[in-house]
């Protein structure tokens, strides 16, 4: 009798670890990386998915050395008029947080060099909690 | 009771017919997906410069439509998306693409001289032109389609300025005329769509 309350509570514990790990304590993950085509000293802009299966952290900035400057920014419609926001950093909830065109862009500005459909560089983005996590970017159209 | 039940089957057969006929020889309404201008008004015509430094005047593309779109070289966003949607637009037109002219109009005549446009507007489709001009020719156009820029600085950003403007693609049909426009995001099938009734 002693011996299925020890399976009992073994099961339970079981149970109770996975919920963890399904929850909580997953590490944040970044796919689905691209850029846009570009041309030297214009600008491009880099779109992905944060996928944070744990609780929420901030996009702090982000860099890569194919451009003078990178910075967050957020394109907005105000009245039928297409503006873009600087961001000083972007919260990244629990769950997914998208970058795409027409929303929020990585946007890297004073290209060194042409940025042609299928090349490849990186980028690397810091998070206040998961720290730096540096990505492989393809340039392909949308 | 028979007698009634063939009246009013009879009765029936000639509302169908009637129906069906009047449908038949009414003249078919056209439905666009964009947002038609009713009636369409001649386009205002517009010269300005194209890469090569040749003059672009609009009345030259008459016979063809144009898709007219205005925007920037900096933008890294909004214009490379619709560029990169009228290039999709143009593939799927299949041969009519023959006779769709993409012009890109700078709002930013400071910084997109002819040759960059060109060089720009090459990356999605190297048949595409981009134009600019003095700011007092682009004033007028902007003015004359109704298009709302403004330089923004952004005094924590390398980009300098940022300009914001209406994002909105005007197609001018094969006789000059301003006949659709679109907002921005507006599926590519859309466009087909319509230029598919405009060829036919």
């Amino acid at each position: 009798m002693s011996q299925v309350r020890l399976y009992v509570v073994f099961i339970v514990l079981a149970f109770a670890l996975a919920a963890c790990g399904a929850s909580g304590s997953g590490e944040l993950g970044v796919n689905d990386v691209w850029a846009r085509p570009g041309l030297a000293d214009g600008n491009s802009a880099v779109f992905f998915v944060i996928d944070n299966p744990g609780a929420e952290d901030t996009l702090l900035s982000a860099s890569s050395d194919v451009a003078g400057a990178v910075e967050l920014h957020k394109t907005i419609m105000e009245d039928g008029t297409m503006k873009m926001v600087q961001q000083m950093n972007v919260p990244v909830p629990t769950g997914e947080t998208v970058f795409k065109p027409g929303d929020l862009h990585v946007m890297l500005i004073g290209l060194h060099d042409d940025l042609n459909p299928g090349d490849g560089f990186t980028v690397t983005l810091n998070f206040e909690t998961a720290g730096k996590k540096t990505l492989k970017v393809v340039v392909q159209e949308p | 009771m028979n007698t009634k039940v063939v009246q009013v089957g009879l009765g029936l057969m000639v509302l169908i017919g009637v129906v069906g006929a009047v449908t038949l020889f009414l003249p078919k309404t056209v439905s666009f997906r964009g947002t038609l201008y009713d009636p369409a008004l001649p386009a205002p015509e517009f010269e300005l410069t194209q890469g090569n430094g040749s003059s672009f005047r609009l009345s030259e593309k008459q016979g063809d439509v144009v898709l007219l779109f205005f925007g920037y070289t900096s933008c890294p966003d909004v214009c490379p998306t619709t560029l990169s949607e009228m290039k999709r637009v143009m593939a799927e037109l299949g041969a009519d693409a023959e006779n769709v002219q993409v012009v890109f109009v700078t709002v930013d005549p400071e910084r997109d001289t002819p040759e960059k446009l060109k060089d720009y507007v090459s990356i999605f489709n190297p048949a595409f032109i981009g134009l600019s001009g003095s700011m007092e020719d682009l004033e007028k156009v902007w003015s004359d389609y109704g298009v709302y820029r403004e330089e923004e600085e952004l005094p924590n950003s390398a980009a300098g300025y940022l300009v914001n403007h209406t994002a909105r693609v005007y197609l001018i049909d094969r006789d000059g005329n301003l006949h659709l426009s679109y907002s921005y995001g507006t599926p590519t099938d859309d466009f087909v769509h319509d230029l598919k009734i405009l060829f036919k």
